[in-house]
Protein backbone atom coordinates (compact mmCIF):
# COMPACT_ATOMS: atom_id res chain seq x y z
CA UNK A 1 0.00 0.00 0.00
CA UNK A 2 2.84 2.39 0.91
CA UNK A 3 6.07 2.00 -1.01
CA UNK A 4 9.06 4.22 -0.35
CA UNK A 5 12.24 3.92 -2.43
CA UNK A 6 15.55 5.83 -2.54
CA UNK A 7 14.13 8.54 -0.32
CA UNK A 8 16.48 11.42 0.46
CA UNK A 9 15.39 14.24 2.76
CA UNK A 10 17.07 17.52 3.52
CA UNK A 11 16.76 20.35 6.01
CA UNK A 12 18.41 23.26 4.24
CA UNK A 13 21.73 21.96 2.98
CA UNK A 14 22.06 19.08 5.40
CA UNK A 15 20.89 15.68 4.28
CA UNK A 16 19.01 13.75 6.96
CA UNK A 17 17.77 10.67 5.08
CA UNK A 18 19.92 8.69 2.64
CA UNK A 19 18.16 6.38 0.20
CA UNK A 20 15.52 5.08 2.59
CA UNK A 21 13.27 2.29 1.37
CA UNK A 22 10.32 0.84 3.31
CA UNK A 23 6.94 -0.69 2.61
CA UNK A 24 3.74 -0.93 4.65
CA UNK A 25 1.02 -3.33 3.51
CA UNK A 26 -2.76 -3.04 3.86
CA UNK A 27 -3.67 -2.98 7.56
CA UNK A 28 -0.11 -3.86 8.50
CA UNK A 29 1.52 -2.43 11.65
CA UNK A 30 5.17 -1.55 11.31
CA UNK A 31 7.64 0.17 13.62
CA UNK A 32 10.57 2.42 12.80
CA UNK A 33 12.98 2.32 15.70
CA UNK A 34 16.27 4.06 16.21
CA UNK A 35 18.12 6.45 18.43
CA UNK A 36 17.50 10.15 18.81
CA UNK A 37 18.40 12.00 15.65
CA UNK A 38 18.46 8.85 13.52
CA UNK A 39 15.85 10.31 11.17
CA UNK A 40 12.59 8.77 12.42
CA UNK A 41 10.61 12.00 12.63
CA UNK A 42 12.10 13.27 9.40
CA UNK A 43 10.98 10.10 7.64
CA UNK A 44 7.38 10.44 8.83
CA UNK A 45 7.28 14.16 7.99
CA UNK A 46 8.74 13.40 4.56
CA UNK A 47 5.94 10.96 3.88
CA UNK A 48 3.43 13.76 4.60
CA UNK A 49 5.47 16.42 2.75
CA UNK A 50 5.29 18.42 5.97
CA UNK A 51 8.69 19.99 6.44
CA UNK A 52 11.84 18.54 4.87
CA UNK A 53 12.73 18.83 1.22
CA UNK A 54 12.37 15.37 -0.29
CA UNK A 55 13.49 13.47 -3.36
CA UNK A 56 12.84 9.85 -4.25
CA UNK A 57 9.71 7.76 -4.58
CA UNK A 58 6.75 7.86 -2.20
CA UNK A 59 4.05 5.68 -3.70
CA UNK A 60 0.67 5.36 -2.01
CA UNK A 61 -1.92 2.91 -3.35
CA UNK A 62 -0.09 2.85 -6.66
CA UNK A 63 0.14 6.62 -7.01
CA UNK A 64 3.43 8.52 -6.95
CA UNK A 65 2.73 11.39 -4.54
CA UNK A 66 5.63 13.61 -5.77
CA UNK A 67 5.14 17.10 -4.29
CA UNK A 68 1.46 16.71 -3.32
CA UNK A 69 0.73 19.03 -0.33
CA UNK A 70 0.05 17.42 3.03
CA UNK A 71 -3.65 18.30 3.21
CA UNK A 72 -4.24 16.30 -0.01
CA UNK A 73 -2.34 13.33 1.43
CA UNK A 74 -4.65 13.43 4.44
CA UNK A 75 -7.62 13.14 2.11
CA UNK A 76 -6.02 10.09 0.50
CA UNK A 77 -5.97 8.36 3.89
CA UNK A 78 -2.55 9.23 5.32
CA UNK A 79 -2.43 10.74 8.78
CA UNK A 80 0.44 11.91 10.99
CA UNK A 81 0.38 12.51 14.74
CA UNK A 82 3.48 14.66 15.33
CA UNK A 83 5.69 14.03 18.33
CA UNK A 84 4.73 17.31 19.99
CA UNK A 85 1.02 16.35 19.57
CA UNK A 86 -0.12 19.88 18.78
CA UNK A 87 -3.53 19.83 20.40
CA UNK A 88 -5.48 23.04 19.74
CA UNK A 89 -5.75 24.94 23.01
CA UNK A 90 -8.64 27.20 21.95
CA UNK A 91 -11.24 24.42 21.65
CA UNK A 92 -12.30 21.45 23.80
CA UNK A 93 -11.12 17.86 23.52
CA UNK A 94 -14.29 16.89 21.67
CA UNK A 95 -13.92 19.86 19.32
CA UNK A 96 -10.29 18.95 18.67
CA UNK A 97 -11.49 15.58 17.45
CA UNK A 98 -14.43 17.09 15.58
CA UNK A 99 -11.94 19.42 13.90
CA UNK A 100 -10.51 16.45 12.00
CA UNK A 101 -13.95 15.84 10.57
CA UNK A 102 -14.42 19.40 9.39
CA UNK A 103 -10.88 19.50 8.08
CA UNK A 104 -10.83 16.26 6.16
CA UNK A 105 -14.54 16.12 5.37
CA UNK A 106 -15.90 13.02 3.69
CA UNK A 107 -16.50 9.97 5.81
CA UNK A 108 -14.80 11.00 9.06
CA UNK A 109 -16.18 9.67 12.32
CA UNK A 110 -18.19 11.88 14.71
CA UNK A 111 -16.25 12.87 17.83
CA UNK A 112 -18.69 11.05 20.14
CA UNK A 113 -18.03 7.73 18.41
CA UNK A 114 -14.26 8.18 18.57
CA UNK A 115 -14.29 9.22 22.21
CA UNK A 116 -16.07 5.99 23.17
CA UNK A 117 -13.10 4.06 21.80
CA UNK A 118 -10.70 5.84 24.17
CA UNK A 119 -11.97 5.37 27.74
CA UNK A 120 -9.51 7.95 29.07
CA UNK A 121 -11.15 10.70 27.01
CA UNK A 122 -14.73 10.25 28.20
CA UNK A 123 -14.41 12.24 31.45
CA UNK A 124 -12.37 15.05 29.86
CA UNK A 125 -14.19 15.54 26.58
CA UNK A 126 -15.36 19.08 27.42
CA UNK A 127 -12.04 20.26 28.83
CA UNK A 128 -10.14 22.92 26.84
CA UNK A 129 -7.26 21.49 24.82
CA UNK A 130 -4.86 23.83 26.60
CA UNK A 131 -5.43 22.15 29.96
CA UNK A 132 -4.39 18.54 29.40
CA UNK A 133 -1.59 16.37 30.74
CA UNK A 134 0.95 14.86 28.34
CA UNK A 135 -0.80 11.49 28.32
CA UNK A 136 -4.19 13.05 27.74
CA UNK A 137 -2.77 15.14 24.90
CA UNK A 138 -1.36 12.03 23.27
CA UNK A 139 -4.71 10.23 23.54
CA UNK A 140 -6.50 13.19 22.01
CA UNK A 141 -3.93 13.36 19.22
CA UNK A 142 -4.39 9.67 18.39
CA UNK A 143 -8.18 9.98 18.61
CA UNK A 144 -8.07 13.02 16.34
CA UNK A 145 -6.08 11.05 13.80
CA UNK A 146 -8.44 8.05 14.00
CA UNK A 147 -11.46 10.33 13.51
CA UNK A 148 -10.38 11.00 9.93
CA UNK A 149 -10.48 7.21 9.29
CA UNK A 150 -6.96 7.03 7.95
CA UNK A 151 -5.85 4.01 5.93
CA UNK A 152 -2.37 4.55 7.37
CA UNK A 153 -1.82 6.26 10.71
CA UNK A 154 1.68 7.47 11.50
CA UNK A 155 2.57 8.05 15.15
CA UNK A 156 5.76 9.89 15.95
CA UNK A 157 7.20 8.82 19.31
CA UNK A 158 3.83 8.71 21.11
CA UNK A 159 5.29 7.46 24.40
CA UNK A 160 7.81 10.26 24.79
CA UNK A 161 7.54 11.72 28.29
CA UNK A 162 4.60 9.51 29.36
CA UNK A 163 4.26 7.58 32.63
CA UNK A 164 4.56 3.77 32.29
CA UNK A 165 0.92 3.15 33.21
CA UNK A 166 -0.20 5.56 30.48
CA UNK A 167 2.13 3.87 27.99
CA UNK A 168 0.39 0.52 28.66
CA UNK A 169 -3.04 2.08 28.23
CA UNK A 170 -1.91 3.79 25.02
CA UNK A 171 -0.56 0.52 23.59
CA UNK A 172 -3.93 -1.16 24.15
CA UNK A 173 -5.90 1.74 22.70
CA UNK A 174 -3.67 2.26 19.65
CA UNK A 175 -3.71 -1.41 18.74
CA UNK A 176 -7.46 -1.71 19.30
CA UNK A 177 -8.17 1.41 17.25
CA UNK A 178 -6.08 0.09 14.35
CA UNK A 179 -7.67 -3.35 14.45
CA UNK A 180 -11.21 -1.98 14.67
CA UNK A 181 -10.82 0.53 11.85
CA UNK A 182 -8.53 -1.61 9.72
CA UNK A 183 -5.95 1.18 9.63
CA UNK A 184 -2.32 0.35 9.00
CA UNK A 185 0.19 1.78 11.47
CA UNK A 186 3.64 3.24 10.95
CA UNK A 187 5.09 3.89 14.37
CA UNK A 188 8.27 5.76 15.17
CA UNK A 189 9.49 4.78 18.63
CA UNK A 190 12.41 4.44 20.99
CA UNK A 191 10.38 2.45 23.51
CA UNK A 192 10.89 -1.12 22.24
CA UNK A 193 8.29 -2.61 24.56
CA UNK A 194 5.62 -0.27 23.25
CA UNK A 195 6.67 -0.74 19.64
CA UNK A 196 6.54 -4.51 20.01
CA UNK A 197 3.08 -4.37 21.59
CA UNK A 198 1.71 -2.35 18.72
CA UNK A 199 3.45 -3.77 15.65
CA UNK A 200 4.38 -7.03 13.92
CA UNK A 201 7.65 -6.05 12.31
CA UNK A 202 10.18 -3.26 12.35
CA UNK A 203 12.83 -1.28 10.57
CA UNK A 204 15.86 0.08 12.38
CA UNK A 205 17.05 3.44 11.16
CA UNK A 206 20.48 4.82 11.94
CA UNK A 207 22.08 8.01 10.59
CA UNK A 208 19.30 8.33 8.04
CA UNK A 209 19.67 4.82 6.63
CA UNK A 210 17.66 1.64 7.12
CA UNK A 211 20.05 -0.84 8.73
CA UNK A 212 17.69 -3.68 9.70
CA UNK A 213 14.36 -5.01 8.52
CA UNK A 214 12.47 -7.97 9.91
CA UNK A 215 9.96 -9.17 12.48
CA UNK A 216 10.46 -8.95 16.24
CA UNK A 217 11.69 -12.56 16.69
CA UNK A 218 14.28 -11.82 14.00
CA UNK A 219 15.53 -8.93 16.12
CA UNK A 220 15.81 -11.31 19.10
CA UNK A 221 18.02 -13.56 16.97
CA UNK A 222 20.33 -10.67 16.16
CA UNK A 223 21.56 -9.35 19.50
CA UNK A 224 24.54 -7.67 17.81
CA UNK A 225 22.17 -5.48 15.76
CA UNK A 226 20.28 -4.51 18.86
CA UNK A 227 23.51 -3.75 20.69
CA UNK A 228 24.93 -1.71 17.85
CA UNK A 229 21.97 0.43 16.85
CA UNK A 230 19.61 0.55 19.80
CA UNK A 231 21.63 0.33 23.01
CA UNK A 232 22.01 3.65 24.73
CA UNK B 1 -22.65 65.15 27.25
CA UNK B 2 -24.84 62.33 25.93
CA UNK B 3 -24.57 63.92 22.52
CA UNK B 4 -20.79 63.82 22.80
CA UNK B 5 -20.88 60.15 23.66
CA UNK B 6 -23.20 59.26 20.79
CA UNK B 7 -21.12 61.29 18.41
CA UNK B 8 -18.04 59.52 19.75
CA UNK B 9 -19.63 56.12 19.34
CA UNK B 10 -20.43 56.94 15.70
CA UNK B 11 -16.79 57.89 15.14
CA UNK B 12 -15.76 54.76 17.01
CA UNK B 13 -17.88 52.52 14.81
CA UNK B 14 -16.42 54.19 11.73
CA UNK B 15 -12.98 53.34 13.10
CA UNK B 16 -14.10 49.80 13.85
CA UNK B 17 -15.32 49.22 10.30
CA UNK B 18 -11.77 49.93 9.12
CA UNK B 19 -10.13 48.13 12.06
CA UNK B 20 -12.19 44.95 11.58
CA UNK B 21 -10.46 44.00 8.34
CA UNK B 22 -7.07 44.98 9.72
CA UNK B 23 -7.37 42.85 12.81
CA UNK B 24 -8.81 39.92 10.83
CA UNK B 25 -5.87 39.77 8.43
CA UNK B 26 -3.44 40.22 11.29
CA UNK B 27 -5.10 37.59 13.46
CA UNK B 28 -5.00 34.89 10.83
CA UNK B 29 -2.04 35.76 8.59
CA UNK B 30 0.03 37.96 10.92
CA UNK B 31 0.14 40.61 8.22
CA UNK B 32 0.27 44.25 9.30
CA UNK B 33 -1.41 45.59 6.19
CA UNK B 34 -0.31 49.17 5.55
CA UNK B 35 -2.32 49.16 2.31
CA UNK B 36 -5.61 48.60 4.15
CA UNK B 37 -6.41 52.32 4.19
CA UNK B 38 -5.72 52.59 0.46
CA UNK B 39 -8.20 49.80 -0.28
CA UNK B 40 -10.70 51.46 2.04
CA UNK B 41 -10.27 54.58 -0.13
CA UNK B 42 -10.71 52.60 -3.35
CA UNK B 43 -13.93 51.20 -1.88
CA UNK B 44 -15.09 54.76 -1.23
CA UNK B 45 -14.32 55.78 -4.81
CA UNK B 46 -16.10 52.76 -6.24
CA UNK B 47 -19.20 53.56 -4.18
CA UNK B 48 -18.91 57.21 -5.21
CA UNK B 49 -18.90 56.20 -8.90
CA UNK B 50 -22.23 54.45 -8.33
CA UNK B 51 -24.07 56.94 -6.12
CA UNK B 52 -22.44 60.32 -6.93
CA UNK B 53 -22.44 63.27 -4.54
CA UNK B 54 -26.12 62.95 -3.67
CA UNK B 55 -27.08 59.29 -3.22
CA UNK B 56 -30.60 58.95 -4.68
CA UNK B 57 -31.80 56.32 -2.22
CA UNK B 58 -30.74 54.40 0.87
CA UNK B 59 -30.93 51.10 -0.99
CA UNK B 60 -28.68 52.24 -3.80
CA UNK B 61 -26.25 53.52 -1.18
CA UNK B 62 -26.19 50.15 0.58
CA UNK B 63 -25.92 48.34 -2.73
CA UNK B 64 -23.03 50.57 -3.75
CA UNK B 65 -21.26 49.76 -0.47
CA UNK B 66 -21.69 46.04 -1.07
CA UNK B 67 -20.44 46.49 -4.63
CA UNK B 68 -17.42 48.36 -3.25
CA UNK B 69 -16.82 45.42 -0.90
CA UNK B 70 -16.96 42.97 -3.80
CA UNK B 71 -14.65 45.02 -6.03
CA UNK B 72 -12.10 45.50 -3.27
CA UNK B 73 -12.44 41.82 -2.31
CA UNK B 74 -11.51 40.95 -5.90
CA UNK B 75 -8.53 43.32 -5.65
CA UNK B 76 -7.64 41.48 -2.45
CA UNK B 77 -7.57 38.21 -4.37
CA UNK B 78 -5.25 39.76 -6.97
CA UNK B 79 -3.02 41.30 -4.27
CA UNK B 80 -2.82 37.95 -2.50
CA UNK B 81 -1.84 36.08 -5.66
CA UNK B 82 0.69 38.65 -6.84
CA UNK B 83 2.21 39.83 -3.56
CA UNK B 84 1.09 38.44 -0.20
CA UNK B 85 1.17 34.73 -1.03
CA UNK B 86 4.74 34.94 -2.27
CA UNK B 87 5.92 36.45 1.00
CA UNK B 88 4.28 34.02 3.44
CA UNK B 89 7.44 32.16 4.30
CA UNK B 90 9.91 35.02 4.50
CA UNK B 91 10.71 37.52 7.21
CA UNK B 92 7.88 39.83 8.35
CA UNK B 93 9.87 42.93 7.41
CA UNK B 94 9.45 42.05 3.71
CA UNK B 95 5.70 41.91 4.19
CA UNK B 96 5.70 45.37 5.79
CA UNK B 97 7.68 46.83 2.92
CA UNK B 98 5.52 45.04 0.37
CA UNK B 99 2.23 46.29 1.82
CA UNK B 100 3.71 49.78 1.95
CA UNK B 101 4.59 49.47 -1.74
CA UNK B 102 1.04 48.32 -2.47
CA UNK B 103 -0.21 51.40 -0.58
CA UNK B 104 1.86 53.68 -2.83
CA UNK B 105 0.69 51.88 -5.97
CA UNK B 106 -2.95 52.19 -4.90
CA UNK B 107 -2.63 55.90 -4.13
CA UNK B 108 -1.01 56.44 -7.52
CA UNK B 109 -3.73 54.44 -9.24
CA UNK B 110 -6.46 56.44 -7.48
CA UNK B 111 -4.92 59.69 -8.66
CA UNK B 112 -4.66 58.37 -12.22
CA UNK B 113 -8.22 57.06 -12.34
CA UNK B 114 -10.18 59.58 -10.30
CA UNK B 115 -7.89 62.60 -10.29
CA UNK B 116 -6.80 64.72 -7.35
CA UNK B 117 -9.98 66.77 -7.00
CA UNK B 118 -11.99 66.80 -3.83
CA UNK B 119 -15.58 65.61 -3.76
CA UNK B 120 -17.99 65.73 -0.89
CA UNK B 121 -20.90 63.37 -0.50
CA UNK B 122 -24.17 63.83 1.35
CA UNK B 123 -25.89 61.09 3.29
CA UNK B 124 -28.61 59.28 1.31
CA UNK B 125 -32.33 59.98 1.95
CA UNK B 126 -33.53 58.67 5.33
CA UNK B 127 -30.02 59.06 6.74
CA UNK B 128 -29.82 62.82 6.18
CA UNK B 129 -32.26 63.52 8.97
CA UNK B 130 -32.00 63.59 12.71
CA UNK B 131 -33.73 61.85 15.57
CA UNK B 132 -34.73 64.21 18.34
CA UNK B 133 -35.27 62.70 21.76
CA UNK B 134 -36.12 65.42 24.26
CA UNK B 135 -33.22 67.83 24.02
CA UNK B 136 -31.03 65.23 22.34
CA UNK B 137 -30.24 65.64 18.67
CA UNK B 138 -28.93 62.52 16.95
CA UNK B 139 -28.15 62.59 13.21
CA UNK B 140 -29.74 59.48 11.68
CA UNK B 141 -26.48 58.78 9.87
CA UNK B 142 -24.70 58.55 13.25
CA UNK B 143 -27.37 56.19 14.54
CA UNK B 144 -27.01 54.16 11.34
CA UNK B 145 -23.23 53.96 11.77
CA UNK B 146 -23.55 52.75 15.34
CA UNK B 147 -26.09 50.13 14.33
CA UNK B 148 -24.05 49.00 11.34
CA UNK B 149 -20.85 48.77 13.38
CA UNK B 150 -22.55 46.61 16.00
CA UNK B 151 -24.04 44.45 13.23
CA UNK B 152 -20.65 43.88 11.59
CA UNK B 153 -19.10 43.09 14.96
CA UNK B 154 -21.79 40.57 15.92
CA UNK B 155 -21.62 38.91 12.51
CA UNK B 156 -17.82 38.62 12.63
CA UNK B 157 -17.77 37.42 16.21
CA UNK B 158 -20.35 34.72 15.49
CA UNK B 159 -18.56 33.69 12.31
CA UNK B 160 -15.24 33.30 14.09
CA UNK B 161 -16.36 31.76 17.37
CA UNK B 162 -19.46 29.80 16.45
CA UNK B 163 -18.94 28.42 12.95
CA UNK B 164 -16.61 25.63 11.91
CA UNK B 165 -15.05 27.80 9.26
CA UNK B 166 -14.19 30.28 12.01
CA UNK B 167 -12.81 27.56 14.26
CA UNK B 168 -10.67 26.23 11.44
CA UNK B 169 -9.38 29.74 10.76
CA UNK B 170 -8.51 30.10 14.44
CA UNK B 171 -6.77 26.74 14.26
CA UNK B 172 -4.77 27.99 11.27
CA UNK B 173 -3.90 31.13 13.18
CA UNK B 174 -2.68 29.06 16.15
CA UNK B 175 -0.90 26.30 14.26
CA UNK B 176 -1.16 26.31 10.49
CA UNK B 177 1.20 23.34 10.11
CA UNK B 178 -0.96 21.04 12.23
CA UNK B 179 -4.16 22.33 10.65
CA UNK B 180 -2.74 21.34 7.27
CA UNK B 181 -1.92 17.90 8.67
CA UNK B 182 -5.59 17.49 9.57
CA UNK B 183 -6.49 17.97 5.93
CA UNK B 184 -7.34 21.67 5.73
CA UNK B 185 -6.38 23.34 2.49
CA UNK B 186 -4.46 26.04 4.33
CA UNK B 187 -3.38 28.11 1.26
CA UNK B 188 -7.00 28.46 0.10
CA UNK B 189 -8.18 29.34 3.62
CA UNK B 190 -5.51 32.04 3.86
CA UNK B 191 -6.52 33.51 0.51
CA UNK B 192 -10.15 33.52 1.67
CA UNK B 193 -9.13 35.43 4.80
CA UNK B 194 -7.30 38.02 2.73
CA UNK B 195 -10.33 38.44 0.47
CA UNK B 196 -12.63 38.76 3.51
CA UNK B 197 -10.38 41.40 5.06
CA UNK B 198 -10.26 43.40 1.83
CA UNK B 199 -14.03 43.09 1.41
CA UNK B 200 -14.45 44.62 4.84
CA UNK B 201 -12.18 47.50 3.77
CA UNK B 202 -14.24 48.09 0.63
CA UNK B 203 -17.53 47.85 2.49
CA UNK B 204 -16.25 50.34 5.07
CA UNK B 205 -15.25 52.68 2.24
CA UNK B 206 -18.80 52.65 0.91
CA UNK B 207 -20.58 52.90 4.25
CA UNK B 208 -18.37 55.76 5.49
CA UNK B 209 -18.64 57.70 2.24
CA UNK B 210 -21.22 60.28 3.43
CA UNK B 211 -19.90 63.29 5.34
CA UNK B 212 -16.43 62.57 3.92
CA UNK B 213 -14.25 64.65 1.75
CA UNK B 214 -13.27 62.18 -0.90
CA UNK B 215 -9.71 62.73 -2.07
CA UNK B 216 -6.59 60.65 -2.63
CA UNK B 217 -5.49 61.27 0.97
CA UNK B 218 -8.60 59.66 2.46
CA UNK B 219 -6.69 56.40 2.88
CA UNK B 220 -4.72 57.70 5.83
CA UNK B 221 -7.58 59.37 7.67
CA UNK B 222 -9.08 56.43 9.55
CA UNK B 223 -6.10 54.14 9.22
CA UNK B 224 -4.12 55.61 12.10
CA UNK B 225 -7.01 55.38 14.55
CA UNK B 226 -7.84 51.92 13.23
CA UNK B 227 -4.27 50.75 13.83
CA UNK B 228 -4.44 52.16 17.35
CA UNK B 229 -7.73 50.33 17.94
CA UNK B 230 -6.21 47.08 16.68
CA UNK B 231 -3.21 47.46 18.97
CA UNK B 232 -5.22 48.41 22.05
CA UNK B 233 -7.75 45.68 21.36
CA UNK B 234 -4.98 43.08 21.26
CA UNK B 235 -3.64 42.26 17.80
CA UNK B 236 -6.04 39.97 16.00
CA UNK B 237 -8.83 40.21 18.57
CA UNK B 238 -12.14 41.28 16.98
CA UNK B 239 -13.91 41.92 20.27
CA UNK B 240 -10.95 43.92 21.54
CA UNK B 241 -10.87 46.00 18.36
CA UNK B 242 -14.60 46.69 18.70
CA UNK B 243 -14.40 47.92 22.27
CA UNK B 244 -11.16 49.82 21.66
CA UNK B 245 -12.72 51.56 18.64
CA UNK B 246 -15.74 52.67 20.66
CA UNK B 247 -13.45 53.88 23.43
CA UNK B 248 -11.23 55.82 21.03
CA UNK B 249 -14.24 57.42 19.36
CA UNK B 250 -15.63 58.62 22.65
CA UNK B 251 -12.24 59.93 23.79
CA UNK B 252 -11.78 61.79 20.50
CA UNK B 253 -15.25 63.24 20.74
CA UNK B 254 -14.93 64.22 24.39
CA UNK B 255 -11.51 65.80 23.91
CA UNK B 256 -12.77 67.89 20.99
CA UNK B 257 -15.42 69.31 23.33
CA UNK B 258 -13.31 69.65 26.46
CA UNK B 259 -9.96 70.52 24.88
CA UNK B 260 -10.90 72.06 21.53
CA UNK B 261 -7.50 73.74 21.08
CA UNK B 262 -5.42 70.58 21.12
CA UNK B 263 -7.25 68.02 18.96
CA UNK B 264 -6.04 64.44 19.17
CA UNK B 265 -3.79 64.91 22.17
CA UNK B 266 -6.07 63.04 24.57
CA UNK B 267 -6.11 60.04 22.26
CA UNK B 268 -2.35 59.72 22.18
CA UNK B 269 -2.02 60.25 25.91
CA UNK B 270 -4.62 57.51 26.37
CA UNK B 271 -2.76 55.14 24.04
CA UNK B 272 0.58 55.69 25.74
CA UNK B 273 -0.87 55.22 29.22
CA UNK B 274 -2.88 52.20 28.14
CA UNK B 275 0.10 50.44 26.58
CA UNK B 276 2.18 51.10 29.67
CA UNK B 277 -0.49 49.53 31.86
CA UNK B 278 -1.70 46.72 29.57
CA UNK B 279 0.85 46.07 26.83
CA UNK B 280 -0.97 42.86 25.85
CA UNK B 281 -4.13 44.70 24.82
CA UNK B 282 -7.60 44.77 26.33
CA UNK B 283 -8.10 41.05 26.91
CA UNK B 284 -4.48 40.15 27.33
CA UNK B 285 -4.11 37.62 24.55
CA UNK B 286 -3.26 37.92 20.89
CA UNK B 287 -5.59 35.28 19.52
CA UNK B 288 -8.66 35.77 17.39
Amino acid sequence: MLKVERLDAFYGDSQVLHGVGITVGDGERVAIVGRNGAGKSTLLKSLMNAGPRVSGLVEWQGENLRDMPSFRRVRLGLSLVPEDRRIFGHVTVAENIEMARYAAGGNALPAAVVIERFPMLVPIKDRPGGRLSGGQQQMVAVARAIAARPKLMMLDEPTEGLAPVIVEQLARDVKAACVETGAALLLSEQNLWFARQCTDRLYIIDSGQIVFSGDWPALDRAPDVKQRYLAV
Amino acid sequence: MLFTIINGLATGMAVFLVAAGLTLIFGILKILNFAHGAFFMIGAYVAFMIVGSNPPSLWLFLLASVAAGLVVGALGFITDRTVLRRLRDVDEAYMLIATFAVLLICEGAVKLIWGVNYASINPPPLLDDAIIVGSLFIPTYSAFLIGFGVLVYVALDLAIHRTWLGKLLQAISNDSWMTGLLGVNVPVALTLSVVASFMLAGLAGGILLPNQTLSPVLGGSYLLLAFIAVIIGGLGDIRGAFIASALLGVIESASSVLLPNIPGLATYVFVVVFLLVKPQGLFGSAST
